[in-house]
């Protein structure tokens, strides 16, 4: 009865462990220097989206709205990065929530649309948001500033 | 349970802690230091112009230098008698902390009237997002005191109303203009579309105690972008904005007041045929000259279009001048500020290189028929403002605020 005691504890530790960890890596990224060339790579051979938006846009919403639609019927890989800044983690948090796309590959500018961050993504884009760059499989991208339509995602 | 068993238990719930904070340590290391120093954000922080978020700056006619800006939920006056040197200590506005929009396109503003009275306006943050209020307060007695702030939107439900501007003539009438969402409000109550804002003003004839009734000049406005004004040779206002034309083509248009009641034609000044269903947050600043000249500038990203624009009109947007393409569109080239001094006039923007954000200007002699090169005025490596263009009668100076360093006028020689 003792011994079943201690593994119950031991394996109910454990498995609080693994939870924690895994809510902790599922949290939204902080998207500093280096990080556009790691989300690059980690896509690499395959085509995919970055979908830049911000809280103050009423546009990004619509395409929130879309993208989250789109991802019912397909694979897309998505990426979704807040240029808000890290003090509005927690509202881009339940944004995300409430579109229903918090298990998305997602990051948040560490400022509000820090220059140099911007640069490191596109030189010649000016802060305008929605932004999206898409990705073909052999990483040729393209630029969109404003809404994306369904047709403009990667298949 | 045995001592060992216990000993396990506790290995494992180290084991457990430690990766968690490793996880969570991860996360902290990627983010990378503040870029805000951390005197303007521990819990103690004092009002101070290094900290300050977004201040606005003007000269009154004898040649003090004022001062608006926002610091932890208030809007702070403050003035400087030697260009910039030293600053007298910051005055409170609103007594009561409130969220005040600071940041890129929102910022408080500031002008003085011929007097000596001091106005200030900001946009009120509220809780739903996109919203806020339009507030403004004066202080009759050299900025000692503030009186306290009023609601100008005299539509009150917590909808848009935000990116004021903010000119008073020399009668001492005060223009505020702004983007309201009460007719997209409006529009949805019936279950109708209506795309971006509208554009509405109001004025103050009784020197700031209070405002007429709100007008409204147009539907469909762009909706995320500063609005502009300037004061005509008539003493009424010419204000400036993003608007959206057709469906989504996001150019500029003017309108000039006719009367504090009355306004002429909605003037279509841009042409680059951006189309985008988006937010730029990139508006644009008009100045007008002695001879009634306006000049205007503004940033467009359109395809075939793209980058910083000049043009003027000599007869209140009848017909405008060709409109010229200036700065370096592959240095990003944003944020154009136009002023027109004496018989020059003079244009100010910013650009950045991935390292270094490179302070610009430029210059004309006839009017702004031909122009001078592009100066670099200023290179830093910090995080910077929109800069802005000021003069106190004698010289034309950039400001150009960066959080943490000292507030310092940058005099623009010929």
């Amino acid at each position: 009865m003792i011994k079943h005691w201690y593994r119950t504890v031991v394996f109910g530790l454990l498995t609080a462990c693994t939870i924690g960890n895994v809510i902790a890596e599922s949290l939204i990224k902080s998207f500093t220097q280096g990080s556009h060339t790691e989300i690059v790579k980690q896509y690499q051979g395959k085509p995919f989206v970055i979908a830049l938006w911000s809280l103050d846009c009423p546009s990004c919403y619509k395409e929130l709205t879309m993208l989250a639609e789109e991802r019912q019927k397909r694979n897309i890989n998505l990426v979704l990065i807040s240029v808000d800044g890290a003090e509005a983690k927690n509202e881009v948090e339940a944004v995300l929530k409430k579109y229903a796309l918090q298990t998305v590959d997602a990051w948040l500018f560490e400022e509000h649309s820090l220059q140099t961050l911007r640069y490191e993504i596109d030189p010649l884009w000016y802060g305008e948001v929605p932004r999206s760059y898409i990705f073909d499989k052999g990483h040729q991208r393209t630029a969109v500033s404003g809404v994306l339509t369904p047709d403009q995602l990667p298949n | 349970m045995t001592m060992k068993k216990l000993q396990h238990i506790i290995f494992f719930a180290m084991i457990c802690l430690t990766m968690n904070a490793q996880a969570g340590m991860q996360q902290h290391g990627k983010h990378k230091a503040d870029k805000v120093p951390e005197m303007c954000t521990k819990a103690d922080a004092v009002a101070s112009l290094q900290c300050a978020r977004a201040p606005s700056a003007t000269f009154d006619v004898k040649g003090r230098l004022w001062l608006a800006w926002a610091f932890g939920g208030h809007v702070y006056v403050n003035f400087s008698d030697d260009k910039g040197m030293t600053y007298s200590p910051p005055v409170a506005v609103n007594k009561v902390p409130e969220k005040i929009a600071a940041r890129g396109e929102n910022r408080p503003k500031i002008v003085i009237n011929s007097v000596g009275w001091v106005f200030v306006s900001w946009t009120q943050k509220l809780p739903k997002r996109f919203s806020g209020h339009i507030r403004f307060s004066r202080s009759i007695n050299g900025g000692k005191y503030f009186s306290q702030p009023i609601t100008v939107n005299d539509h009150l439900e917590i909808t848009s109303h935000r990116f004021e501007s903010l000119a008073v003539n020399t009668k001492g009438d005060i223009y505020i203009a702004w983007l309201d969402k009460r007719d997209k409000l409006a529009s949805k109550a019936k279950g109708q579309d209506y795309t971006g804002a509208a554009l509405y003003y109001a004025v103050s004839t009784d020197g700031g105690k209070s405002f007429h009734r709100n007008n409204k000049v147009i539907d469909h406005s762009c909706e995320c972008c500063r609005t502009a004004m300037a004061i005509d040779n008539d003493g009424l206002p010419v204000i400036l904005w993003r608007h959206i034309f057709d469906k989504n083509t996001r150019d500029h248009a003017l309108v000039k007041l006719t009367s504090t009641k009355q306004f002429g034609d909605v003037r279509r000044v841009s042409f680059e045929q951006w189309q985008v269903d988006g937010c730029p947050h990139h508006g644009p600043d008009i100045s007008i000259s002695n001879q009634g000249v306006y000049h205007l500038a503004w940033f467009n990203n359109a395809p075939k279009q793209h980058g910083l624009f000049y043009a003027n009109t000599q007869n209140q947007g009848q017909t405008f001048s060709k409109t010229i393409n200036f700065g370096n569109y592959k240095a990003a080239a944003a944020h154009p500020q136009v002023l027109s001094f004496r018989n020059k006039v003079y244009l100010l923007w910013k650009e950045f290189d991935g390292k270094h954000s490179s302070l610009m200007s430029m210059q004309s002699n006839d009017k702004g028929v031909h122009w001078s090169k592009a100066n670099l005025l200023m290179k830093t490596t910090s995080t910077t403002d929109h800069p802005l263009l000021i003069h106190n009668g004698e010289q034309v100076y950039a400001v150009w605020h960066r959080r943490g360093e000292d507030y310092r006028l940058i005099a623009i020689n010929d």
